[in-house]
Formats: structure tokens, C-alpha cells, sequence
């Protein structure tokens, strides 16, 4: 909040002082830029105050349904002081721990790498002259959905695709490396809304953590005109991960374009990935975001962005 | 603390307790300051005075209760923006407060409050609450809010709330406190813009240009 709207709420709350208040009213009466600029901080204000209210009343409502249980809300708020030596303790549990996990996460990575390379073999069939590659997809076996939904050519768990060249698989793959599930979303399913709308994007996000893009894809309905971001991102997300490329750049290409946004820089940061899995096809695309994102100090995806260039750029040598 | 019924009694402060009431409604954490709210949304004492209050006056337990939860936000809101003088306990701003939410109600309903103390009606008339129970403006900010998305909305009340930026990257999903804090920037600046743009805009305060 800058100096001028700190006089404005002072003034508007009534806490300003008697002179500063005098001087305040004196400039108010005879400027009209400060006239519609007050006018639009007391409008602003008021509509930040309005959705407090909103927020303060449905859970003035979820009480009267039910009590809240507060356990030792005062002893919660407590602070732990700890010495150094505790806290360099703490920090060496902490750091063997993300350790051990990174050491497991890797086996982990190395192992289901190996499962898949067993499980794809190659079938050459006489009647259709196109090399095809049978891949038994063990996610699928795993997963309740139904694998014909969304491909016509499957049969059981086998699913047949035509070879697309190496250089675009190799595109493929490195969009998905680098791409990481969007989990900071995950926290929000913690904050209740009671929107339908919100509470549908609930159930879709609870379904695409746990990896039924399908199902949270038909959760989520058809796209709708001036579709919420979190929910147009979301769907971008599935998109990505049923490897709908086009789809996934329609949805983050839509938040992309307005810098307003709360998932602005996210969306722009995927839209990237979404544009190398179509590499080489969508180069142009790919060149002019890349050279967009290198030089807006507002980026927050700097570093990734830097290791996707090079490894592009590698690919390509 | 410009209510009738506080003129009364304004020789009284907080307690310790109230301090620590106002602390967590102040706070930004949530968990505190719905603690803190919970502790007057669910004291019978307040309730039972303020539901007599009511009934004395003709009206039924539907009113009680709107008006009631009328009064919790404007007294969370007066709490948060130092409007509160702490000039008397946190339980009788709130039976004020609440006091005035009815003068209001009937006012509007009926305009007709002869059964109220004068001084308190003009202190009703005068006060911001009044301003912001009764007003017109509604329509212009909720058309306003309409310009902004629900993610926008649930940031700006988490940023209004005193949030800090490093908690709404857990609770948003932002990809770091930086982050947050620019989109709670640019979603407030899209709110005002649009107000901006209102050629109504003066007219609606009733504010004349010299």
C-alpha cells in the first residue's frame, strides 16, 4: 500500500488525525485526479471487505451446522525458541531425510523406467503397412477407467500407436522430464469453496492427483466460454499429461495472454513445455515464447527455462 | 467507538483477554482469528441479550439471526482496520454493533425508529457502518467483483486478511511468495480499474468535482 493510500484509509476508517484530516479534505475539495482516485480506493476497499464478509458469513454457517473444534488454539500460537545447536540438529535430520528420499525416489525412477522398456514390444503386421508399436501399458492395468474411452484402436491394455519419428518422440520425452505435476495446486483442495463450479474443480484436481486424467477431464465438463483460470489450467494439465498437446496450449495459451491472472506466469511456463512436445513442428511458436520469457524480468521459471534451452538446443546440435 | 451505548460505558478498556481476541483477529492466521471470532459467535450471553433485544422490539429469530451475523462481520472488519478504540470490552462493541445493525434493518424495513433512543439514531446515521449496511453502492461493487475471477477473489481476501505472501504460495499453489504478492497486485489493480472506469463513479460517492 503506497503513502497515498494509507492517508486514504485513514481517512476513510476515520483514524486520521484532526489536522491531517483537515489538509486531506482541503486537497480532496479542490483535486479532481484525488477525487477519482479516492473514489476508486473506497469502491476497492469496500469489494476486498465485501468478499471478507462473503467468506466470514459461509463459515458463520458451517458453524451453526456445526461447532468448529479449536484444540488449544493458545498453545498452538505458542513460539518454540530453539538454540543453535538444536537447530543445526533439526536441519541435519532434515537434510538426511530429503537424502534418503531422493535416493529412493531415483530407485524408484530407475525401476519404473525398466518396467516399461519390458513391457513395450514391437509387432510387425502384414496386412497394414505401417510400422506399429504395441505398448502394454501397465498404468492402465492399475487404473478402474476404461482404456476405449478415448482410443478406438485399443484392445484390453494393449494400445497400438503409429511410430512417430525419433526426433519428435525425443521432444516428447524431454517436454514430460521436465514437466512436474502441478502439486502446488493440491494445497487448495484444503480451502473449501462452495461453488458448484469450484467444488467440481475439487473433484477433478483430487482425481488428476491421483492420475485419472480421464475421469477429472470429464469432471471438469466441457470448456465453457470465459472459463475460470484455475480450472482452464487444470484442464491444460490433463490434456498434457493424456499427451493432447494442441488441447494442452489452447487452455494455457487462453491464461497466457492476460498478465492479470493469478496463474499467469504457471501457464506461460507450461505452455512452453506443451509447444516443445511439438517440436519441430511448432519451432516458430517455440522461438518467439522462448525469446518473450528470456527477457521478462517477471518470469518466475528463469532456471527451468534456462536448462529447457539448453537441453533444445543440445537436442538439436 | 462512537456508538450511544459505548458513551456509556467508555470508561472501561480490554482486558488481557480481549487483547489476546483482537491479536488473533488480527493476526492473519486463520485458524486464530476464526478461534477468536468463534469466541463471541458462541457466547450465549451475547447471543440471548441481542435475540431479546430483537424480540422485544416485534421481530422474529430470523431477523436475530441475520442481523446477528451482520454484526460479527462488521465487528471482525472494525477489529482488523483499527476502528476499534478499545475504549471498552470486545463483548460490548459487539452488542453496539449489533444494536446498530437493527436500528438499520428497521430503518430500511419500516423507516420508522421512534423507539430508539435519538442520540443513537444519529450516531447510526453518522457512522461508516451505516454507510456500509445500507448502501447503494452494492451494485457497483458487486459488478466490480464480477470483473475478477473466483481465484482473484479468494487472493484478494486472503491479502485483505493479512496473509503473508509465503503462506498463500501453500494455500494458492503460487510458485513463490514473490509471485503471490504481484498477482494479489494485479488482481487488486483490475478491481480498481474497473472502478476507474466508471464515468458514474463520482456520482455514486457523492463526490463533486470543484
Amino acid at each position: 500500500m503506497n503513502t497515498q493510500e494509507k492517508r486514504f484509509k485513514e481517512y476513510y476508517t476515520g483514524i486520521l488525525s484532526a489536522d491531517d484530516k483537515a489538509v486531506f479534505e482541503k486537497e480532496l475539495a479542490s483535486n479532481s485526479d484525488i477525487q477519482k482516485e479516492y473514489c476508486a480506493f473506497i469502491l476497492t476497499y469496500e469489494a476486498e471487505e465485501r468478499l471478507i464478509g462473503q467468506d466470514l458469513r459461509s463459515k458463520i454457517k458451517k458453524w451453526q451446522d456445526q461447532p468448529p473444534v479449536f484444540e488449544n488454539e493458545e498453545k498452538d500460537a505458542r513460539i518454540i525458541f530453539l538454540s543453535k545447536k538444536s537447530r543445526f540438529s533439526i536441519w541435519q535430520i532434515a537434510a538426511a531425510f530429503i537424502g534418503i528420499l531422493g535416493v529412493v525416489g531415483l530407485m524408484w525412477n530407475y525401476m519404473s523406467d525398466n518396467t516399461t522398456q519390458t513391457n513395450t514390444v514391437v509387432v510387425n503386421d502384414d496386412i497394414d503397412s505401417t510400422q506399429l508399436i504395441a505398448q502394454i501399458d501397465s498404468s492402465t492395468k492399475k487404473s478402474n477407467e476404461n482404456p476405449n474411452a478415448q482410443s478406438p484402436k485399443s484392445d484390453d491394455n494393449v494400445v497400438f500407436n503409429p511410430i512417430p519419428e525419433p526426433e519428435i518422440l525425443a521432444y516428447v520425452d524431454l517436454a514430460t522430464d521436465i514437466y512436474n505435476e502441478p502439486s502446488h495446486l493440491y494445497s487448495s483442495l484444503k480451502s473449501d469453496n462452495n461453488d458448484n463450479s469450484q467444488s467440481e474443480y475439487s473433484q477433478s484436481l483430487q482425481l488428476f492427483k491421483s492420475k485419472e486424467y480421464k475421469k477429472a477431464l470429464t469432471k471438469l465438463g466441457s470448456p465453457k466460454k470465459n472459463e475460470e483460470s484455475n480450472i482452464a489450467y487444470l484442464r491444460g494439465h490433463i490434456y498434457f499429461n493424456l499427451k493432447d498437446y494442441n488441447d494442452a496450449v489452447i487452455c494455457w495459451k487462453l491464461i497466457s495472454e492476460d498478465e492479470l491472472l493469478p496463474l499467469y506466469n504457471e501457464a506461460r511456463w507450461h505452455l512452453l513445455l506443451a509447444y516443445t512436445a511439438q517440436l519441430p513442428s511448432s519451432k516458430a511458436k517455440w522461438d518467439s515464447l522462448v525469446k518473450t520469457l528470456q527477457i521478462d524480468p517477471d518470469f518466475d521459471y528463469r532456471k527451468e527455462l534456462e536448462a529447457l534451452v539448453n537441453e533444445v538446443q543440445a537436442k538439436n546440435d | 467507538m462512537r456508538g450511544y451505548f459505548y458513551k456509556a460505558v467508555n470508561t472501561m478498556t480490554v482486558n488481557a483477554n480481549d487483547q489476546t481476541l483482537i491479536t488473533a483477529i488480527r493476526s492473519g492466521i486463520e485458524r486464530q482469528r476464526d478461534w477468536a471470532l468463534y469466541q463471541f459467535y458462541g457466547d450465549e450471553s451475547i447471543k440471548t441479550y441481542c435475540q431479546s433485544y430483537v424480540i422485544n422490539y416485534g421481530d422474529n429469530q430470523e431477523v436475530f439471526e441475520d442481523m446477528f451475523q451482520e454484526a460479527i462481520i462488521i465487528f471482525d472488519r472494525n477489529i482488523r482496520n483499527f476502528t476499534f478504540k478499545e475504549n471498552c470490552s470486545l463483548k460490548t462493541y459487539l452488542i453496539s454493533i449489533f444494536k446498530w445493525a437493527y436500528i438499520g434493518f428497521k430503518r430500511k424495513k419500516t423507516g420508522k425508529t421512534e423507539a430508539f433512543d435519538t442520540n443513537m439514531i444519529q450516531e447510526w446515521v453518522d457512522s461508516p457502518e451505516a454507510k456500509m449496511i445500507g448502501d447503494e453502492r452494492k451494485d457497483l461493487i458487486n459488478e466490480g467483483l464480477n470483473h475478477i475471477d473466483a481465484r482473484c477473489k479468494e487472493l484478494l481476501t486472503y491479502t485483505k486478511l493479512g496473509y503473508e505472501n509465503k503462506e498463500l504460495v501453500g494455500l494458492m499453489g503460487f510458485s513463490s511468495p514473490e509471485m503471490a504478492k504481484k498477482q494479489a497486485y494485479r488482481c487488486r489493480e483490475r478491481l480498481r480499474d474497473y472502478f476507474i472506469s466508471r464515468p458514474d463513479l463520482m456520482e455514486m460517492l457523492n463526490i463533486k468535482s470543484s
